[in-house]
């Protein structure tokens, strides 16, 4: 090897000089991903022109979408850092940094934030369907469903494509128009360029054609292999239950709420998994706190069945109502709701 | 023996480290909160270039090139690159100056899918492909292609078959077959062609770094060598396009080419949500986007008709006072032209002519100069202008009419005629004062592109079948 | 003092790498793989570190210990030396489990490896590791020859075998799950030093190649900084030097004198090597090492040989002078006084010998920085890196030689009454430096 010294040398020459990449050699290669293939081109351009305000939002963009279909969270890390240096380089009228800036906001589920967000990037940038992508899912979450359906419309109008298709189809379902929500779904799926994203149409489409308890027990399995959200290892109980393994859906159900309860997280679905699978008290202070923050159709359903679970079935009928007001058809709010009317009756 | 295992291993050095990437993961974050994609491109419907030029084999007709889907990487394997199916792919002609389409070329497609099963790594192809209806071709398109004439509308091909993505050697030992048998005839004379082809585009990309301080000196690689495009060729007679029909009288004519989708209406509820088509994507003159309309234009651009163009402020402003003057200016100490530049609106929104005002003293390429135009109804507007009645150069000068040949861009544009260099020229003033700026006279450094453009229909470079840096 | 150096390295390194990230994995929910293959003449050697974050911590139910899951692991491995399929038998496993984030165990499972392969003509080796393929994670896998060349493949952890991620906003995460690579026999991989001292060194190749007048000065610091800290390495026969300093009553110039040997010598050793390997690469470097390692120690010890004749001279004119002391007072002084009149010229060309020892065997990483600079260009900036290199080594030596020296002055009075052992401290170290120099030229000859 000594012979090779030189040869050796210039490797590490150009590792350290010529670019942060070379140390990294699978960056050029893991090129199957287009996500991840758009990000390294970013990488090398702003390797060239670190000034460019714009790639680095776009690169940071890019990193809160590679957290989604990755499930790595250190892209969020990397997207704050990035949409940081954009900021910093352009602190005004920057609509591309302010959509990424809203983008991670909503995948924290700080939505209050993401919304400020969405508002300035649609004010920078008022024809860009991203923009109003940001402030949909926003005001989604918040419960303004007025405020959101306008923006989701303006997005459609403006980009009919993957991401304001499956948007649609969201809509639709949370008003209870399941055929219209597949409708979109299906146009998504025609729309989509990558294989993530037909991954997300097709998971979707299953979803709302519900899924056999194999099935279930089968593709939630292979999501929490993956990546053990407290979400996914929900479901994934859920079918182990239903498979008459109730040992094993208690770990998962421990699993999930040890890891809320550590890291923290969405007090919404801490709120849920603890009104099922663990202290009543703890999924109350959990629902009242996320309601607080927000009066959606989905922390209504959460506050409704946290109060039930405390034996306050009167106090949640309300919630439970505003939780099914636009229409929302959800097998487990459904489940909720009867629970509450029968223990009324 | 150790001398080809060598060989083998040096060649193999770039494919040495083999890696997987991550496996994707459809998020459904939970019930509550549905993460979907965001900044999802939509690639298949993206304009990247247009050409017209008088066709140089065929001088009675003129051919017009649109690109779509740039960046394809011939990897070959399971990578392949359909045209959408829920899009309308248009060009567009205007020869009476309104800046509203007389004619307009829409190419729709639907997908013959034989792969059966839903499996998304089925094979594209069950086996090599040796001719356009070999039956290993699973997964094949068609075109309709309709010519609108205000409330007319002909359909001119049925069914057209579009050639496949070029997956590979192994799976296409002779694209150039299957390309001449994608390649229709058109009734009342022309031909057109639908499929992928090697990007016709050259430069360095890398000249835009100089909008944020970067090097020219840097430049002079073909950044798009290597990639491929999905085009839509199409040859017609020059008669087809002429305002009345008479290209003596009335030879100009300009050309865009848009796509359009369509959208989806929340209310009132169908059970089939159904909207208008809206314009996604549009394009006339090249690097429109980098040169002229910025950022927060950008969006705004790709959805505006042409006939809109001079409405909008924001896209005057740009022409007349570009930003990338002036960093040249900061950058090059070359000194920025003075504002507005009417020069430049002449050549992006109006064509060369002495009929406007402008201040190139030349008419070549605006529908002003047609006989049969009425003025009154002439509309400055974004689009590629084109006089067929020049003739076919005989020796083409890459820097087009700059360099005093008035066959080249921008009067239209031919495959080889290096629009980086001449924008850039043109953007520190060349067209006003008839010389090159020797300072840029370099430009990108790529003067022309990799492979050779053929010398008859549909001209552009077969489609790459190797991967991306692989030679 | 070391430990203070040490300090200054790493933080150098962590400026000059733009941030090297010291915090555990790359997220909560990450697990991290790295495969160390060593190649050997008969076998490969595999280490195998999983990095696991919290989350999958918390998630991983089924542990027993380490050995089961690592025999559980092994499977996930796959290597093929040409048609052969290599089989893996866990030697050794080991499992940590440091505290992460919230008070949440992590895990950090070790395990060592053995494949038989004989490597007797070329052999090409595929490995890929395809363990908890689908969990998001760092994925890093090196390859080193020991008496075995190997090429194809990287020799060296970005991350120090998952210590520390390197966190570069504008470079991606390693995700190397395969690797193909040749090996035959040959000389084995030359790794730079891990850790701090081996980033410290590519930063200063890097500065080398981004040269600007700030740059420049911050490579030659660098270089001076490196230098100290490879003479702090154990192996450069500082005790030698410190015991003949402190046994051959040395003075405060001599110290210099050896500094400055050991400057000049390891300067032109490197330039000369260097210029040799940049030149032609039929030249093995490793041997030539090997043999400047077997000439530096016989020097050392050529040295103790003679100073162990003159303190044995001495030694029998000190007893007759202390015979006669009694009667002449002053006897005593003369003994002293001729036997250090007699060495002077002895103990200069000690002193040298001593410093040209120390210097002679080139450090890797001054090579390759030298290497760098001559890759890339600036071979005189190259130079002048390895001058401050040297420099750096000198100041060591000669800080650790002047310590001993005032340390002697100072308590040598305290000493006053272990005076009649003091007489054969000069024999005594003489052949401790005797020793040393055998103990030396041995090991050159048989690593």
């Amino acid at each position: 090897m000594w012979k090779s010294l030189p040869l050796l040398a210039a490797l590490l020459a150009v590792a350290a000089c010529a670019s942060p990449q070379a140390a990294t050699p699978a960056a050029q290669q893991s090129a199957s991903s287009s996500l991840q293939h758009n990000a390294e081109s970013l990488q090398a351009k702003l390797r060239r022109t670190p000034q460019d305000a714009a790639a680095w939002a776009q690169l940071g963009a890019t990193h809160v979408e590679l957290a989604r279909v990755t499930f790595d969270p250190q892209h969020y890390s990397r997207a704050e850092r990035a949409l940081t240096e954009s900021l910093r380089l352009k602190p005004e009228g920057n609509g591309d940094a302010f959509i990424g800036r809203g983008a991670l906001a909503n995948a924290k589920h700080d939505f209050a934030a993401a919304r400020d967000w969405g508002q300035r990037a649609v004010t920078a940038l008022p024809d860009n369907a991203s923009a109003q992508g940001v402030l949909v899912d926003a005001l989604t979450q918040l419960g303004d469903d007025a405020g959101a359906s306008v923006a989701l419309q303006r997005m459609l109008d403006l980009r009919p494509g993957v991401a304001s298709f499956t948007r649609a189809a969201y809509h639709f379902e949370l008003h209870g128009r399941v055929d219209e929500a597949r409708e979109a779904l299906n146009r998504a799926l025609e729309s989509a360029s990558s294989e993530a994203e037909r991954d997300f149409c097709r998971f979707q489409l299953d979803e709302l054609k519900g899924r056999t308890n194999e099935e279930a027990l089968e593709v939630y399995r292979g999501l929490v292999a993956k990546a053990p959200s407290p979400d996914y290892l929900v479901k994934y109980g859920k079918a182990l239950d239903k498979a008459g393994k109730p040992a094993e859906a208690r770990a998962q159900f421990d699993l999930a709420l040890q890891q809320l309860r550590a890291l923290g997280g969405d007090d919404l679905t801490a709120a849920l998994i603890a009104a099922d699978h663990g202290d009543p008290a703890e999924a109350l202070r959990f629902a009242e706190k996320e309601w607080a923050k927000r009066q959606s159709v989905f922390t209504a359903d959460a506050l409704s069945w946290a109060l039930h679970v405390n034996k306050r079935s009167a106090e949640a009928l309300q919630y439970s109502d505003k939780a099914v007001a636009l229409g929302w058809r959800d097998p487990e709010v459904l489940r909720h709701r009867e629970a509450i009317l029968g223990s009324l009756r | 023996m150790p001398t080809s295992k060598k060989q083998r291993l040096r060649r193999g050095a770039i494919a040495a480290v083999v890696v997987a990437a991550a496996a994707a993961i459809p998020a459904a974050q939970a019930s509550s909160h549905r993460e979907a994609p965001l900044i999802a491109a939509d690639p298949a419907v993206d304009n990247t270039d247009v050409y017209a030029f008088t066709s140089p084999d065929r001088p009675d007709t003129v051919t017009l090139i649109a690109n779509w889907f740039g960046l394809q990487e011939p990897n070959g394997g399971p990578n392949f690159y359909p045209w959408a199916t829920d899009a309308r792919y248009d060009l567009n002609i205007d020869a009476d100056g309104d800046a509203l389409p007389d004619k307009t070329f829409r190419f729709t497609f639907t997908t013959d899918d034989r792969r059966g099963g839903k499996s998304p790594t089925f094979l594209y192809n069950n086996g090599p492909v040796t001719s356009i209806n070999d039956e290993n071709l699973l997964f094949r398109q068609n075109y309709n292609l309709e010519l609108i004439e205000g409330n007319k509308t002909t359909t001119l091909v049925r069914n057209g078959r579009a050639a496949p993505s070029n997956t590979g050697p192994a799976s296409f030992p002779n694209f150039g077959t299957i390309r001449d048998q994608a390649t229709s005839k058109l009734p009342g004379g022309g031909q057109v062609y639908v499929g992928p082809s090697e990007d016709s585009f050259f430069l360095d990309l890398r000249v835009f770094d100089l909008l944020y301080g970067g090097n020219l000196k840097e430049v002079n690689q073909d950044t798009l060598m290597g990639y491929n495009v999905n085009t839509i060729a199409i040859q017609v007679p020059k008669t087809m396009l002429a305002l009345k029909g008479d290209p003596k009288r009335n030879p100009v004519i300009g050309v865009w080419s848009d796509t359009e989708k369509r959208t989806l209406k929340l209310e009132p509820g169908k059970a089939t949500p159904q909207g208008d088509f809206v314009q996604v994507s549009r394009l006339g003159n090249p690097l429109v986007n980098e040169v002229v309309a910025s950022a927060p234009i950008k969006d705004a651009f790709n959805a505006l008709q042409p006939v809109n163009d001079a409405k909008v402020q924001a896209l005057l402003d740009r022409v007349n006072d570009p930003e990338l003057a002036r960093l040249i200016q900061q950058i090059y100490g070359i000194p920025a032209p003075k504002t507005p530049r009417a020069d430049l609106v002449e050549i992006f929104l109006t064509g060369i002519t002495t009929k406007a005002g402008g201040p190139i003293k030349a008419d070549l390429n605006s529908q002003l100069n047609n006989a049969d135009v009425d003025p009154k109804k002439f509309q400055p507007s974004e689009m590629l202008r084109l006089n067929m009645g020049v003739p076919v150069a005989k020796d083409p000068n890459r820097l087009g009419v700059l360099a005093g040949d008035l066959q080249g861009f921008p009067n239209g544009r031919r495959l080889t005629d290096d629009v980086v260099d001449i924008e850039i020229q043109a953007v520190v003033g060349a067209a006003l004062t008839g010389k090159l700026v020797p300072a840029l006279a370099k430009g990108d450094r790529v003067d022309k592109n990799d492979v050779r453009f053929g010398d008859k229909f549909p001209y552009v470079g077969l489609p790459r079948n190797r991967a991306v840096n692989s030679n | 003092m070391r430990v203070f150096l040490l300090t200054v390295f790493g933080l150098f390194g962590l400026l000059l790498m733009g941030g090297v990230a010291q915090a555990h994995p790359l997220s909560n929910l990450s697990v991290n793989h790295y495969d160390g293959l060593r190649v050997f003449p008969d076998r490969v050697e595999l280490r195998s570190v999983v990095d696991s974050a919290e989350i999958p911590t918390l998630q991983d139910r089924d542990f027993v210990d380490a050995r089961k899951r690592c025999t559980e692991r092994a499977k996930s491995l796959n290597a093929m030396a040409d048609e052969q399929e290599l089989k893996f038998e866990v030697r050794d496993a080991d499992v940590v489990r440091p505290p992460g984030e919230a008070g949440l165990p992590t895990m950090r499972l070790t395990c060592e490896y053995t494949a038989l392969l004989p490597v007797r003509g070329e052999v090409e080796v595929t490995f890929s590791d395809s363990y908890l393929k689908d969990k998001p994670g760092w994925r890093e896998i090196t390859v080193v020859g020991v008496d075995v060349s190997v090429s194809g493949a990287p020799s060296e952890s970005v991350t120090n075998e998952l210590r520390n991620y390197p966190d570069d906003l504008l470079s991606s995460p390693l995700d190397v799950r395969a690797v193909r690579f040749v090996a035959q026999p040959g000389e084995g991989t030359v790794v730079t030093p891990p850790g701090a001292l081996g980033e410290a060194t590519k930063a200063a190749v890097g500065l080398v190649g981004d040269l600007t007048p700030v740059v420049g000065i911050g490579a030659v610091l660098l270089s001076l900084v490196l230098g100290a800290s490879h003479a702090l390495l154990p192996g450069h026969g500082k005790t030698v030097m410190a015991a003949y300093l402190a046994g051959s009553r040395g003075t405060r110039r001599d110290a210099l004198l050896v500094g400055a040997t050991v400057t000049i010598t390891h300067t032109a050793g490197v330039l000369v090597l260097g210029l040799l390997l940049s030149v032609s690469s039929a030249i093995a470097g490793e041997s030539v090492l090997r043999w400047l390692g077997v000439a530096s120690g016989l020097l050392v010890a050529v040295i103790g040989g003679v100073l162990l004749r003159s303190a044995v001279r001495n030694r029998g004119r000190k007893r007759h002078d202390h015979g006669h002391g009694h009667g002449h007072g002053h006897g005593h002084g003369h003994g002293h006084g001729h036997g250090h009149g007699h060495g002077h010229g002895h103990r200069r060309a000690g002193l040298v010998g001593m410093g040209v020892a120390g210097g002679l065997v080139p450090s890797p990483s001054a090579l390759v920085v030298l290497l760098g600079a001559i890759a890339l260009g600036r071979t005189w900036f190259g130079v002048i890196l390895v001058l401050a290199y040297g420099l750096g080594m000198a100041a060591t030596l000669t800080a650790a030689g002047l310590l001993l020296v005032s340390l002697r002055d100072r308590f040598s009075h305290r000493l006053a009454r272990f005076r009649k052992y003091a007489d054969f401290t000069p024999l005594g170290t003489a052949a401790l430096v005797m020793l040393v120099g055998v103990g030396l030229a041995t090991r050159a000859l048989a690593g």
